[in-house]
């Protein structure tokens, strides 16, 4: 019963697959970029000291499509490492007025 | 041919001019112009004394991508200062047509006189009885005006709000689907255009004068790399016309910056159901349209066809400013609601940022709970009412039923009410809110570009450094892409392309058959605003009046718990 488990565990998260899942995050992708958006994206889980960059690689978000990275209501570097309890927010380029 | 047509509303006699000392100005620079120079900066806006211009951009005898923008000029009844509107709409692109660059409508009639139409064509000028529209609203006049003049009319006209001289009065122009929705919406030019007792301006839709291009060639190359420029651009090639300005709502909300319950925070936790995307969703879903252009030659196409849950019209043009103003900002998150409200003002001519702050002020003194959108339906249906005294108080905008009903909250600058972005978590377009001669305008100096959306530049809207530059040169850029008749949205393509304002000066090079430089541009900007601050100052402004109100320096807002930290004087650094 634990295999097909632990077998999910290596699909879903590749060579991160070693970490723990350690953190909740609140994620938010909008406009385009709501396509990627996972299940449970208000409570989702990953491993423990998570940037930016393995979110959207993890998602398959193509790179020119991200503009802008939101944690926490601030902008953020795609570097940026998240935090249990962060609130992330990615962007597509947009204009308004 | 480029001629200014002068007319006076009380005689009704006009002249067909040369533009003499206005020749090569167009939109916001020719308007500020003229206002500078002829109405006495003294003078009551409602009075004889008043002028009200409308000019089509440099531009607007092309066939350049989006340069079909208008400008409508005069002193304001609502900031007491100058102002410019800018619309949207088929008026400019017609002007030129008619060998036209520009109109004025001078002095007034006596009172109790008839409301006119003014159909001018290529070589004269009539009026017109309007009696049968006074009191109605705009979409069911406009269908009278078009069996009257034409079903391919081009006009502009102002509603029951305008009629009655309200401050928040707009001024509708025609879309290119003959419909009344594009406004001229801040500062009251609706209660210019009513105090001269005209209903609407109706260009001869027969009027088909061909301009030529100085250096067609090169016109040519020049608007075909606009063009590029343009579509190679993500946000005006796909991020705007893919979901419009109501994109914004989550954005702005998410950097913690969305004005909610009359800038008390910077977050709504009901913005997704007032956001773009859901706009987006429901329009798909009901039959509305996605891409939508303002004007004939747009290629942003940002607007679009909002409909019923039972795939009826409701409105077009349903913009963020207005889904912030009605919702977020009054705790409404019934978008079917705020589209009625869009919808409403639309009708009776009204602004829907100026509309939603007086809304707030009638929350804050206790006329209507907090979130209660019928209760908004039912007090806007009240303005243009001339016997309803408390609708006369609303159209008045925000500042005048403020002081009605006693409240102490009251965001505006220059009396003129604050858009969609708090200025303590934006500090770049909180810059031009206090120093544009405009009033509380966004548009003025969108410093929302460099501090949220990183579009030509990447400066924090928390903190003071940077943002008095940004503001300064986006207000100096602003200008003369109003004054060149530009839609505004093309500088979110031309601040991160170093080709943009060169391609700017070699359409103008293109059109006039002599070397147009991007110095040119710039100093057609900086003239508008010197124009624009040397009538506020001889009207009676002073430092003073280039500031918040204390409450934005008083009070930090959440989430961020960030204030407004600039001095006057400090200020003064962002004007030219």
């Amino acid at each position: 019963m634990i295999k097909p488990c632990f077998m999910r565990l290596f699909v879903d998260l590749g060579p991160c697959s070693r970490y723990l899942l350690a953190m909740k995050i609140e994620l938010r992708c909008f406009a385009t970029l709501h396509r990627f958006l996972p299940e449970n994206s208000k409570q989702w889980e990953i491993p423990d000291g998570w940037k930016i960059s393995d979110i959207v690689a993890h998602l398959n978000v193509p790179e020119d499509e991200l503009k802008l990275v939101f944690i926490n209501g601030l902008h953020a570097e795609i570097d940026a490492v998240v935090k249990d309890g962060d609130r992330v927010g990615l962007f597509p380029p947009v204009g308004g007025g | 041919m480029s001629r200014l047509l002068r007319i006076n509303t009380r005689t009704k006699e006009y002249a067909f001019e040369e533009m003499g000392e206005y020749l090569g100005l167009g939109g916001r620079a020719l308007t500020s112009r003229l206002i500078n120079k002829e109405v006495p900066a003294d003078s009551h806006p409602l009075s004889a004394q008043n002028k009200l211009v409308f000019a089509g951009g440099v531009l607007a005898p092309t066939n350049a991508a989006n340069s079909g923008r208008v400008s409508v000029g005069s002193k304001s009844p609502l900031t007491g200062g100058i102002k410019e509107s800018n619309s949207g709409g088929q008026f400019a692109h017609k002007l030129p047509k008619l060998g036209l660059t520009a109109i004025v409508l001078e002095d007034k009639p006596e009172d109790g006189a008839p409301f006119s139409y003014i159909f001018i064509s290529g070589d004269k000028v009539e009026f017109k009885d309007a009696t049968d529209t006074v009191g109605m609203y705009n979409y069911a006049a406009h269908e009278k005006v078009k069996q009257q003049f034409g079903e391919k009319a081009v006009t502009c006209m102002i509603g029951p709000a305008g009629e009655t001289c309200r401050m928040a009065a707009t001024i509708q122009f025609s879309d290119p689907e003959g419909q009344p929705t594009r406004s001229a919406g801040r500062g009251g030019m609706g209660a210019v255009m009513g105090s001269k007792k005209v209903k609407a301006i109706i260009l001869d839709p027969e009027a088909n004068e061909k301009t030529e291009m100085g250096n067609p060639e090169a016109f040519k190359v020049a608007r075909k790399k606009w063009v590029d420029i343009l579509m190679g651009h993500p946000v005006t090639s796909q991020g705007l016309p893919g979901f419009g300005t109501a994109i914004l709502v989550n954005i702005v909300n998410e950097a913690g910056a969305l004005p909610t319950k009359n800038f008390r925070t910077g977050r709504f936790d009901k913005a997704e159901n007032i956001s773009g995307e859901r706009v987006a969703e429901l329009i798909e879903k009901r039959g509305g349209k996605i891409k939508h252009g303002c004007h004939t030659g747009c290629v942003i196409q940002c607007s679009q066809v909002f409909n019923d849950k039972d795939g009826n019209f409701v409105t077009t043009g349903f913009e963020y400013e207005t889904i912030w103003g009605f919702g977020a900002n009054l705790l409404i998150d019934d978008i079917d609601d705020i589209a009625l409200m869009d919808r409403m003002c639309d009708e009776i001519g009204m602004d829907t940022i100026e509309m939603a702050n007086t809304v707030a002020m009638a929350m804050e003194g206790g006329l209507v709970k907090w979130g209660d959108s019928k209760g908004v339906l039912a007090l806007l249906k009240r303005v243009g009412d001339k016997d309803d005294y408390l609708g006369r108080i609303m159209g008045n905008g925000c500042g005048f039923a403020a002081q009605a009903f006693g409240v102490d909250r009251v965001p505006v600058v220059k009396n003129q009410s604050l858009p969609a972005y708090d200025p303590r978590a934006v500090k770049g377009v909180g810059v031009t809110y206090a120093t544009t001669p405009m009033g509380a305008d966004h548009t003025a100096g969108y410093g929302v570009c460099q501090n949220v959306l990183k579009v030509g530049g990447d400066v924090d809207g928390h903190g003071k450094a940077g943002n008095i530059e940004i503001s300064k040169n986006l207000q100096v850029a602003t200008a003369a892409v109003d004054s060149l008749g530009l839609c505004l949205f093309v500088a979110f393509a031309v601040l991160d392309d170093a080709q943009g304002v060169p391609c700017m000066a070699e359409l103008v090079s293109g059109l006039l058959g002599t070397e147009y430089t991007v110095d040119d541009v710039v100093a057609l900007g900086v003239n508008c605003l010197k124009d624009e601050l040397d009538f506020n100052a001889r009207a009676g402004f002073t430092a003073a009046a280039d500031q918040l109100p204390a409450f934005f320096s008083n009070e930090t807002l959440p989430p961020h718990d960030v204030v407004w930290d600039f001095s006057a004087e400090e200020l003064q650094a962002a004007k030219v």
